[in-house]
């Protein structure tokens, strides 16, 4: 799959305000190749095919201790 | 006494406990001993923000006292430890390596830090971290960057940074660090000691600093297997006051000390940690492959399994842990930024930017990977890996987004909250150690005390020590 094209800067400042952040033009420069960096990773999970059972559930500290200790 | 004051403070933590168990080693001398230490080389190693000379050794006359009259509490009554500078301390400062909390004394102590001072243990101080937990020094903090006793121009790692350092260098025993992606076994491998992360919910984070609640493990780094495995007996655990925390029992810890792996089933996802990338260490791969041999050499089945959606790891682990560490830090990042260094300031705000979308999807992905390492532990009983794709790098090699850059071997672990160590193996040509990753069942952590013990007991590489800084 081709690397997503890296937004514009406009598009980058209104996420920022949206986030309700307030940068400086200079800040937002210097932030910007970080979040691409970041899309292009992110970009990534979005291209797995999950599947409708494959729920958004974090590990369970309520799980019972493991029975095998190896060997 | 059979020690000297001059040797003291190489003792492990478990071979100083049978002394002051037999009266044979006075608390406060011992502790007087690492306080001198501290006084004379901190300066250069730089891993303590706050040094509690008088009341540790108030701690240690009462220990001493307590002993003496038979009142012995158990293997870590007397011994100095010291803690990551995100545990809560009543009446110490707890700063979390950040000016946001410079001046913030908690009036109560972490569940972890009060069931240490339950044990007996002597706190000599609260020890250098990167800010918030999150990976990197970053001189901009203004606090103290802890320097690797191995080498000083090279990070100990982090974000533990000064626990890694304190412990190599002989400054503390043992001590508690904090691992949101491997903030416990990477200084730990970087600084050629231990470090366990134990399962998620093992281990009470009530009072500990967050930086990503789903991601943040609480656990040990000690010189050797049994001082990590002495220390997590006594901060594992049900604490009412964290809500994450397990009902799980917790075993006796100490009887996994046992130099016996025949038979165990050990399964290496090789397309992932010993995949052919420019930005993974060859000095770091072929030492954990003569690690590997030796495990197999003890008797243990060691063969190359495939878990692919370890490739997905450290995208979900970025989300989810910039993430939830904006939702934390919003309120300060807005009226505050210039009280941030200028690492977590930047990667904070970028937690701010993913979608909703992005975060539950890092989380159905969390979830199958979660699956996908489950059912390989069907089959096998620990999944063995180097800790850290690369040994200590200079500080002058440390950027914004140096961590952010390098393929993660810890973070999977997170992810998943499986129990995980991390024990030395050898070290580069040029003297920095290389860490041997163990990682295991939930809640059998047991078994990779076992393993790390055996493999320990092995390679014998605890008889090595770091030069002693000039300073």
């Amino acid at each position: 799959m081709a690397e997503p094209k890296e937004i514009s800067m406009d598009h980058f400042s209104a996420l920022v305000a949206r986030a309700g952040l307030d940068l400086s033009a200079q800040e937002l420069e210097s932030l910007k190749p970080m979040y691409d960096h970041y899309a292009r990773q992110t970009a990534k999970l979005h291209e797995i095919d999950l599947a409708a059972e494959d729920l958004a559930v974090a590990f369970s500290p309520q799980q019972p201790p493991a029975t095998g200790s190896g060997g | 006494m059979t020690q000297t004051p001059t040797d003291l403070h190489y003792l492990t933590a478990h071979e100083a406990s049978g002394l002051l168990r037999d009266k044979k080693l006075s608390p406060v001398e011992l502790t007087r001993a690492f306080l001198d230490r501290i006084e004379r080389l901190d300066g250069t190693l730089q891993s303590y923000i706050t040094v509690l000379g008088e009341s540790a050794l108030s701690d240690a006359r009462e220990a001493e006292a307590d002993i003496q009259r038979g009142d012995y509490k158990g293997p870590l009554h007397g011994i100095p430890i010291a803690l990551k500078d995100l545990y809560d301390t009543e009446g110490v400062a707890t700063t979390a390596g950040s000016k946001v909390l410079a001046d913030r004394v908690p009036t109560e102590d972490a569940t972890t830090t009060a069931r240490l001072k339950a044990s007996g243990a002597i706190l000599l101080g609260k020890l250098a971290m990167h800010e918030f937990a999150l990976g990197g020094p970053d001189p901009t903090t203004g606090f103290p960057l802890a320097r690797n006793p191995w080498n000083l121009d090279h990070i100990p790692g982090g974000s533990s940074s000064g626990s890694g350092a304190a412990v190599a260098a002989g400054l503390c025993m043992a001590t508690l660090g904090s691992c949101t992606g491997g903030s416990i076994r990477g200084p730990a491998s970087h600084c050629g000691i231990v470090g366990l992360k134990a399962t998620y919910g093992r281990v009470s984070r009530y009072g500990v600093v967050p930086l990503s609640w789903t991601l943040d493990h609480c656990g040990p780094l000690t010189w050797n297997v049994e001082d990590s495995a002495m220390m997590l007996q006594s901060i594992a655990g049900r604490d009412p006051k964290d809500p994450t925390s397990s009902h799980a029992p917790v075993p006796d810890y100490s009887a996994s000390l046992v130099d016996d792996i025949r038979g165990m089933r050990i399964g290496v996802p090789r397309h992932f940690f010993f995949r052919d990338d420019p930005r993974i260490s060859d000095e770091v791969l072929s030492t954990v492959d003569t690690a590997l041999e030796a495990l197999r050499s003890l008797g243990a089945q060691v063969e190359e399994v495939s878990a692919p959606m370890l490739g997905y790891a450290g995208a979900a682990q970025s989300v989810i842990m910039l993430s939830e560490a904006f939702a934390y830090h919003e309120g300060n990042l807005r009226s505050r930024p210039q009280d941030f260094g200028e690492m977590c300031r930047a990667r904070f705000r970028i937690g701010g930017l993913f979608s909703g979308g992005d975060y539950v999807q890092a989380q159905r992905v969390r979830n199958v990977l979660n699956r996908e390492l489950d059912e390989l532990l069907e089959t096998y009983d620990v999944i063995a890996s180097p800790t850290m794709s690369n040994p200590a790098g200079t500080f002058e090699e440390a950027g914004v987004m140096t961590s952010a850059r390098t393929p993660s071997f810890t973070g999977p672990y997170n992810l998943t909250g499986m129990p995980a160590i991390s024990v030395p193996c050898g070290f580069t040509e040029s003297g920095l150690p290389i860490g041997l990753q163990l990682a295991g069942k939930p809640f059998d952590e047991p078994t990779i005390i076992r393993a790390a013990y055996t493999y320990q007991q092995h390679a014998r590489l605890y008889e090595n020590r770091p030069p002693e800084p000039q300073v």
